[in-house]
């Protein structure tokens, strides 16, 4: 299939994601390095001062959210993909009507 | 918390004023008797149209009126009211683009009923003419998820009404034992009257998908239409968040009743395989931002509350069009059944990641304008826990839309999906949504020209920028080193639903049982009376017995004769 001129722009950062990624990160070192050179300037919060907190948080952040949602998932949350499945199906969520008549349901 | 008063700058004017509901209503009326692209073109005059009413509507009171002794106003129109038509009627005019497709009269019809009575909760000014819309609201729809012509759809289209009507049915009563308490029925801010102000707060919360009572969204709207989805997620919970505003600014427990949802959402949002469901559960999270501002009750909270709901709408639907627009090209909808599409649909796929950018409030996108503002008036509270759960939901919310998302729906492993570039309007549709996130991102005074109060707000200072920033981009470091655990499962998360879906039916289904086998042996128990006095009847008088005995001819005759032998003495003797 023909890709368009944006998909093939695309595709080729696709391709060079290494490189895309490595950009990325030396990106991210540079913005906690100017944040302990600029201060961030609120003092609400005792951490709010702290450079690279929020660097800090959203990491933290990050690994409490995958963490406390797959064990909530895998522990409580969790069920078949067909789970609901009978709400379609009156008889199963009822009972057939024909074995309930005789008894042995 | 300081008091807020929102009444004051509506004044009453007697100008002539035309509701853009009605007319919006009326139009709709005609689109069944029209065709192929005199309707399309229709459809979208009537959308800008009501545009139009909507925008040349100044500050006042207009469309006031009595009826059977009570003082209606069908139109206040004031900054917060007026806030939320503009972007009621800027979504119909984008949902209308993106559908224009769509062969379905039905659909058209009560989706633009469903705008129009948005709006005019918007402009209600008397708590029954609110209520008459807010049951209009769910009545209109409701079809936007049958259409979707499945058995889910039909099922779930089902609970969603029945949830909506209670809600409906608690905020009527609420504004009856209100009119009885205070004889008024002006919408303003309620005071804590015990029970009416409950019932009604009860009510809306269910509209607003707070917690426990937010199932029916995560139910109803992954099984709605693709284009019916767009007006679903714009309009219902927002004319809630809207009504909340309105008439309980500084309820203290909507904080963390905000803040539970905030995290609720992010928690399921990061388990569900449907990319549609995981929208729906990112609404439940990012009303829970607006909620929780209710909830603080302060200028800036309020105004938070109002730029976040209308930047919501439009950010929100721009998700909802590219994975509708995936949906549509690929017929798949699930993570696990999707990947590796980003080059053959890249417009969707970008502008996908507008809506995404804004949603997760990174700088220059409308979200970073809007969700800055509430976690700003938490921190002039001084409420650092609420700060801080926001923040952890930011970063859950760019986890799972910024990421999860687009990462397994576009890129990925390719799984030999083929799809071709969505249509011309879905493109065009989703290019309007993502303009305005980003010009509202980069240009937030005309965002905050609209707000309730006056803003006095910058979004863009040293230190939210920095915060945010590193807060969203080392949340995607975290998303990378973690990502092997991060696809779609075939699985589905049970939610408060469950209670009606499979805890009630259990219940009845055995209460049920119960009573069919009490009924069957207390038969069986009368049977046994019955019997026994059948049997001994049955002992005298039956085949067997002496009284039923039949006997021979012969003896019958001697019988006779001998007491006719008997009587013919009698009568000789005496």
């Amino acid at each position: 299939m023909k890709l368009s001129k944006l998909g093939r722009a695309l595709e080729w950062m696709h391709d060079h994601s290494k490189l895309l990624s490595r950009i990325m990160l030396t990106v991210m070192a540079l913005l906690v390095i100017a944040n302990f050179i600029f201060p961030a300037g609120y003092d609400r919060f005792f951490w709010e001062s702290w450079p690279g907190a929020g660097a800090a948080y959203g990491l933290f952040s990050c690994f409490v959210i995958v963490v406390v949602s797959k064990f909530l998932g895998y522990k409580f949350l969790y069920r078949p993909e067909n789970y609901y499945d009978n709400e379609s199906k009156p008889n199963e969520l009822t009972g057939d009507p024909a074995k309930r008549e005789s008894g042995d349901e | 918390m300081s008091e807020v008063q929102l009444a004051g700058d509506a004044v009453a004017q007697t100008g002539f004023w035309l509701h853009p509901s009605v007319v919006l209503i009326l139009g709709a009326l005609v689109i069944p008797l029209l065709k192929g692209s005199i309707q399309q073109g229709y459809r979208v005059a009537l959308a800008l149209v009501f545009i139009f009413l909507v925008f040349q509507t100044q500050s006042g009171v207009y469309g006031r009126f009595e009826f059977a002794g009570l003082d209606l106003v069908t139109g206040r129109a004031d900054k917060l009211s007026l806030a939320f038509a503009y972007v009621f009627s800027l979504i119909t005019l984008i949902a209308t683009i993106y559908s224009l497709h769509v062969k379905d009269n039905i659909q058209h019809v009560s989706s633009l009923f469903y705008a129009a009575a948005a709006t005019g909760v918007a402009f209600a000014g008397d708590l029954l003419t609110l209520y008459v819309f807010w049951e209009m609201m769910m009545l209109a729809s409701v079809w936007l998820i049958w259409r979707n012509a499945t058995r889910t759809a039909y099922s779930s289209g089902y609970r969603y009404l029945m949830v909506h009507a209670i809600s409906g049915v608690m905020l009527l009563a609420g504004i009856v034992l209100f009119y009885g308490e205070t004889g008024s029925l002006a919408f303003e801010q309620m005071q804590v009257t015990s029970l009416p102000f409950y019932l009604i707060l009860v009510g809306l919360l269910i509209n607003a998908a707070v917690p426990p009572f937010h199932a029916w969204l995560s139910d109803a709207y992954p099984e709605s239409t693709i284009t019916g989805v767009i007006f679903l997620s714009a309009l219902t919970t927002k004319t809630a968040v809207y009504t909340l505003i309105r008439g309980f600014p500084g309820t203290d427990f909507l904080i963390w009743l905000g803040v539970i949802m905030a995290l609720w959402g992010v928690v399921y949002a990061l388990l569900a395989n449907d990319i549609r469901r995981l929208l729906a559960y990112s609404i439940i999270s990012q009303v829970g931002y607006m909620v929780a501002a209710v909830g603080m009750g302060t200028v800036i909270a309020l105004n938070g509350a109002t730029a976040h709901a209308f930047s919501h709408i439009l950010y929100k639907s721009v998700l909802f069009m590219s994975v509708g627009a995936v949906i549509t090209m690929t017929g798949k909808s699930k993570l696990t059944e999707l990947g590796g599409i980003y080059k053959y649909m890249p417009i969707t796929f970008l502008l996908y990641m507008v809506g995404a950018a804004s949603i997760s409030a990174f700088p220059l996108f409308s979200g970073f304008v809007s969700k800055t503002m509430i976690a700003e008036a938490a921190a002039v509270e001084g409420i650092a826990w609420v700060w801080l759960l926001l923040s952890l939901a930011s970063a859950g919310t760019f986890l799972y839309t910024g990421l999860k998302l687009p990462y397994f729906t576009f890129l990925s492993k390719d799984v030999g999906l083929r799809p071709k570039e969505a249509p011309w309007n879905m493109l065009l549709a989703m290019g309007i949504a993502a303009f305005f996130c980003l010009f509202i991102g980069i240009y937030p005074a005309w965002l905050y020209s609209f707000m309730p109060f006056p803003v006095e707000y910058n979004a863009y200072s040293a230190g939210h920028l920095f915060w945010e920033l590193q807060l969203l981009l080392f949340t995607g470091l975290g998303f990378f080193l973690m990502v092997k655990y991060l696809g779609g499962e075939h699985k589905l998360s049970v939610d408060t639903d469950w209670v009606y879906r499979k805890l009630a039916p259990k219940i009845v289904l055995s209460a049920a049982s119960l009573v069919r086998r009490t009924w069957r042996a207390v038969m069986a128990a009368l049977q046994v009376v019955t019997n026994g006095v059948w049997q001994s009847l049955r002992r005298t008088y039956g085949d067997e017995g002496v009284m039923g005995q039949t006997w021979g001819i012969g003896v019958t005759t001697i019988w006779v004769v001998l007491f006719m032998a008997l009587y013919g003495l009698y009568v000789v003797i005496f």
